[in-house]
Order: structure tokens, then C-alpha cells, then sequence
């Protein structure tokens, strides 16, 4: 686990220009920046570049920190601003346009085989993330994986909780939608009514 | 769904323990009687389960190494030359004005002809205000009044065009206006001339926070920057520096020595150019200037008269462009740090 104090201490350390104190920041925050890269980038090469360069931007922009933000959600923010970034330069090369349906990520949808396979439910729940928005998907993402509240996604991603509300909403509707059609995803036992339910949503989803 | 309309807003809120407590009871307690809303609930549940946890993530090997080796290059760059080269030239131009001023009002005990002399005396003084200037803010007074060396302007200024290619601010003597005139006088124009270019390689370090990691050059410039200048000292009057600096310091624009205490602001520069070259702010803007258009982007920091913003390189472009300015920011700059202030 890591110690809060020791973490405080190689920041102050870092913004000081310690580049020892910073790497043991790299080191604790690296799997959670991974984390999050890893579901807003294509590949795994864009994700670890995005990583980097989120590490980067937060040893340049240490002495502007002044922890008005907690440090982990500063670091969020700057590695999805990187992932965004990523895509956009990629866009670029590609279409020389930024047209924000570019960003989307491409559909990954399991092959009919894949479907029919029964797939546990942690990998069709990773697989239904790569396919959502990705503005639902980074809200659900730093909701689920990094459990920062509202008001913590809205500073990370530079929304008003309003929005990361509504995106929350929705991200979770499509995101069950998703596996829902993809065939695997099984309501809960508890409610009888489940596919029901779901259906009478698919339909009249607003 | 009739009647669940009130609950439906409050489902995620409630998923993500975001309700004051009566709230929860409530949601509860209509979860017990509502299978679609339940529906939603447990459904939710289920994925929170099933999402991967950050303890399952791969970080590739030598992940952190990578990172560390971006760090050590980026830390050994040099100073930003180009920036200050800009800042130096604009700045030149603020000094200039500044000093255009002082001579119509302030102290100038000139003994020739105050038109002829005046002309002359905004190019040289205007070295000697920023020289001044420099000397005041970075307080380093007793470096310059040890050399006796007598250089001639002449000679100093064709060194300072040499200087000026190294540029960096450098410490300087401090220069009585009255005490550069007389000296002056017999140089050529040429040399006024160079003794402004000089001038602009000196002025940076008024306008800007000195910045220890990156002017590694600059103790080597300074001591080399006082010699000529110390020439133009030789004839200073003994009526003190300390008498023209003050009115020199006051004519200078504020911000600039404010900036160079505290390196957080820097005098807002003609539009058409706005590199600032201090050590991280890459574009200064005022409320007035960058209207809404930076509210989509990273706010890093607000301390209530100032707000800072980090952008990437595209935001930034694409800001540049809307604002129509330019500003050239490092190559390997991944963010683009921009302040906007209360103004």
C-alpha cells in the first residue's frame, strides 16, 4: 500500500526539480496512469506512449501544481489529455481532419465465433469499453477503475459534474447495451424481469 | 416506469455514493418496490464487478526507466535562446519608450544641445536604463563597481556585438545617462548602434525571472557583459546611479521587475509576438483576450488573480490561431502552459 506521507513527501521533492523523488512517482502512479491509458488508446504502443508522455507533461508542469487537486486526479487528467492528443496527431497524419468521429476508437466487436464462445465477464466488460464513446468511456473508466468521485472526474476531465453525471448515465446504459447484444452479458439473477427490462430499454432508449 | 421519473436521475448518484444519506433511504426503499429501476441498479453492480481493477494492469518493463530517461533529457536543454532573443527585442522596445519619456522630464544635465543630444541619448541611454534596470533587480551592484577597467566604448561595443550572438542576460553596470552621453558623443553612430544590440541581450533578465536551470551560461556571460559596460561607467558623474535608477525603475514598466522577483507575471507584450521565455509559462493572456476560449481546456491552477492552463500542442495551435498571435514554444514541450490573467 502506499504510504500518503511518503508520497506527499517526494512530490514536494519533485516540484522542487528532485528527478530521484519523481521517479518514485512514476513508479506508484504508473500501473493507474496504464490503467487508464490502456482503455482510451487503440493499441497498447499508444497507450504506453500516452503513459510517457503523461509522466512527462506532469514533471514539466510540476511547479505550476499547487495541489488545488489531489495529485492522482491531476495526473488523470494530463494522461487523458495525452491519449486525446495521441489520437488527434494520429488523425492528423491519417485524414488531416478533426473530425471528432476520428477520435472514436474502432469497433472491436467480437466475431460471431468469439460470441459464441462463452467469454468471462471481466474480458467482454473490457472489450464493450473499448467500443463505447470515448467520452463515456473515460468517465466510467475513472468511475469504476480509479473510483474518483463526481466532482473528481469533472476536475480531471475539465467538465461540470452535470455533465459527468449525464455521461456516467449514459455510458453505463450503453455500455450494458453492448454486452447485451453481444449475446454474453447475463442480467443479474435477481431480477426476473431483467431481459424484459432491457429490451423495453433498447427500444425506447431516448 | 410512472413514478420512477424523480428516481431515475438519482440511480447513479446512488451506484456511486454520491447521495446524502435520507437520499439513500429513499432510493432504497423504492429499489424494494421498483423491478426496473432495481434492474438498472444490479446491472450496474454486476459491471462494477466485473471491471478490471488497477492492480491487474501491465505496466510494460522498464516502463518507469523510459519516463525517467525523457525526464534527464528534458531537464539538460539550454536555456530557450530563441525565446529571450524575441523577448530582448520587444523589450528593447518597451525600455525605449520608457527612456523617451524620462529624458523629456526627468534629470539629464546635458551640457550640448538638448535636440541633438537626445536622439542619440535614447539609443545609448537606453542600453544603459536596461543595464540599470538589470543591475537593480538582480542586486548585484558590488560585481560591477570592483572594475576599473577602462574600455573603450568603441571597443566594447564591437565586443558586444559579439556578445549579443551569446546573448543571455548578464549582469551590467550600472550607467549614470548624463555619464554615457559625453563619452558617446565622439563614438559613431555605428556604435550606438551596437551598444543597443548590446542592450538587448541585456534586458531579458529585467523583464524575466532569472531561471537557474537554464541559464547555465549566464554567470560566464555576466562577468564578461560588466567590462565594456564598466568603460561607460569611467565617465558616470558622481552624482549617484542610485539618482537615475530610481526614475529609470519607475519608467520601466512595472510588471517587468515585479516578474523579475517573483517570476509570475510578465508585462504583456505587443500581440503580434507573445513569447515569453520565462521558465514555464509559454503564453501570458488577459481575461480580456482569451474570453472564453480557454474553458474547454485543462485549468492546472487558479489562485484568484491568475489562472493557469495546460494545453496540448494542437489546443495551443489551434488557440494561437483563433487569437491570431504567434509564440514558439520548445520542440519537446508535451504541454503548453498558458496564463490567463484577472484583468
Amino acid at each position: 500500500m502506499i504510504d500518503a506521507q511518503l508520497e506527499s513527501v517526494w512530490l514536494d521533492a519533485a516540484r522542487r526539480g528532485d528527478q530521484e523523488a519523481f521517479g518514485e512517482l512514476v513508479r506508484i502512479y504508473e500501473k493507474r496512469v496504464f490503467a487508464l491509458t490502456s482503455r482510451m488508446c487503440r493499441n497498447p504502443d499508444d497507450a504506453a506512449e500516452a503513459a510517457q508522455d503523461a509522466f512527462l507533461a506532469a514533471w514539466q508542469g510540476l511547479p505550476k501544481f499547487r495541489g488545488d487537486s489531489s495529485f492522482a486526479t491531476w495526473l488523470y487528467r494530463l494522461a487523458s489529455n495525452a491519449c486525446v492528443d495521441l489520437l488527434r496527431r494520429e488523425n492528423r497524419r491519417q485524414a488531416d481532419s478533426l473530425d471528432e468521429a476520428a477520435l472514436d476508437l474502432p469497433s472491436t466487436e467480437p466475431s460471431p465465433q468469439e460470441s459464441a464462445e462463452r467469454k468471462e465477464l471481466r474480458e467482454q466488460v473490457e472489450d464493450g469499453l473499448r467500443q463505447l464513446p470515448p467520452d463515456y468511456r473515460a468517465v466510467l473508466v475513472l468511475r469504476e477503475i480509479h473510483q474518483l468521485r463526481y466532482d473528481e472526474i469533472a476536475q480531471a476531465l475539465s467538465l461540470d459534474v452535470g455533465t459527468v453525471k449525464s455521461r456516467i448515465n449514459r455510458g453505463r446504459k450503453r455500455l450494458r447495451e453492448i454486452l447485451l447484444q453481444s449475446g454474453n452479458f447475463s442480467a443479474p439473477p435477481a431480477s426476473n424481469l431483467s431481459e424484459t427490462a432491457g429490451n423495453q430499454r433498447k427500444e425506447g432508449r431516448s | 416506469m410512472n413514478g420512477c421519473e424523480d428516481f431515475l436521475e438519482l440511480l447513479d448518484s446512488f451506484l456511486d455514493g454520491e447521495l446524502p444519506p435520507d437520499q439513500m433511504l429513499r432510493v432504497q426503499s423504492h429499489l424494494d418496490a421498483c423491478p426496473a429501476c432495481r434492474d438498472y441498479v444490479d446491472g450496474a453492480l454486476t459491471l462494477r464487478a466485473a471491471f478490471p481493477s488497477v492492480e491487474d494492469t501491465d505496466v510494460p518493463e522498464g516502463f518507469a526507466e523510459n519516463v525517467m530517461e525523457r525526464v534527464r533529457a528534458s531537464a539538460l536543454k539550454p536555456a530557450a535562446l530563441h525565446r529571450r532573443r524575441w523577448m530582448s527585442a520587444v523589450a528593447a522596445l518597451a525600455a525605449c519608450c520608457a527612456i523617451v519619456i524620462l529624458l523629456r522630464f526627468g534629470p539629464v544635465g546635458m551640457s550640448g544641445g538638448l535636440a541633438e543630444n537626445t536622439a542619440r541619448m535614447e539609443d545609448t541611454a537606453e542600453s544603459a536604463v536596461c543595464e540599470d534596470t538589470e543591475n537593480v533587480t538582480e542586486q548585484d551592484d558590488g560585481e560591477v563597481d570592483d572594475l576599473d577597467a577602462p574600455a573603450s566604448v568603441e571597443s566594447g561595443a564591437s565586443y558586444n556585438t559579439d556578445e549579443n550572438e551569446e546573448k543571455n542576460a548578464g549582469q551590467t553596470s550600472s550607467q549614470n545617462t548624463s555619464g554615457v552621453e559625453p563619452q558617446l558623443r565622439s563614438a559613431p553612430a555605428e556604435d550606438s548602434q551596437k551598444i543597443q544590440d548590446h542592450s538587448d541581450a541585456g534586458i531579458p533578465s529585467a523583464m524575466s525571472e532569472p531561471a537557474p536551470d537554464e541559464n547555465s551560461s549566464e554567470p560566464e556571460a555576466s562577468p564578461r557583459e560588466t567590462a565594456p559596460a564598466a568603460g561607460l561607467q569611467e565617465t558616470a558623474p558622481a552624482a549617484g546611479p542610485e539618482e537615475s535608477v530610481g526614475p529609470l525603475m519607475a519608467a520601466v514598466p512595472a510588471p517587468a521587475s515585479a516578474s523579475a522577483k517573483t517570476g509570475e507575471q510578465v508585462e504583456s507584450f505587443p500581440p503580434e509576438s507573445r513569447d515569453v521565455g520565462l521558465n514555464d509559462v509559454d503564453l501570458i493572456l488577459s481575461q480580456e483576450e482569451a474570453g472564453d476560449l480557454l474553458d474547454s481546456f485543462t485549468l492546472a491552477e487558479d489562485n484568484g488573480s491568475e489562472r493557469t492552463y495546460l494545453l496540448t500542442r494542437d489546443e495551443f495551435a489551434d488557440l494561437l490561431e483563433l487569437l491570431s498571435i504567434e509564440c514558439d514554444v520548445q520542440n519537446d514541450k508535451e504541454l503548453i502552459t498558458v496564463v490567463v490573467t484577472a484583468a
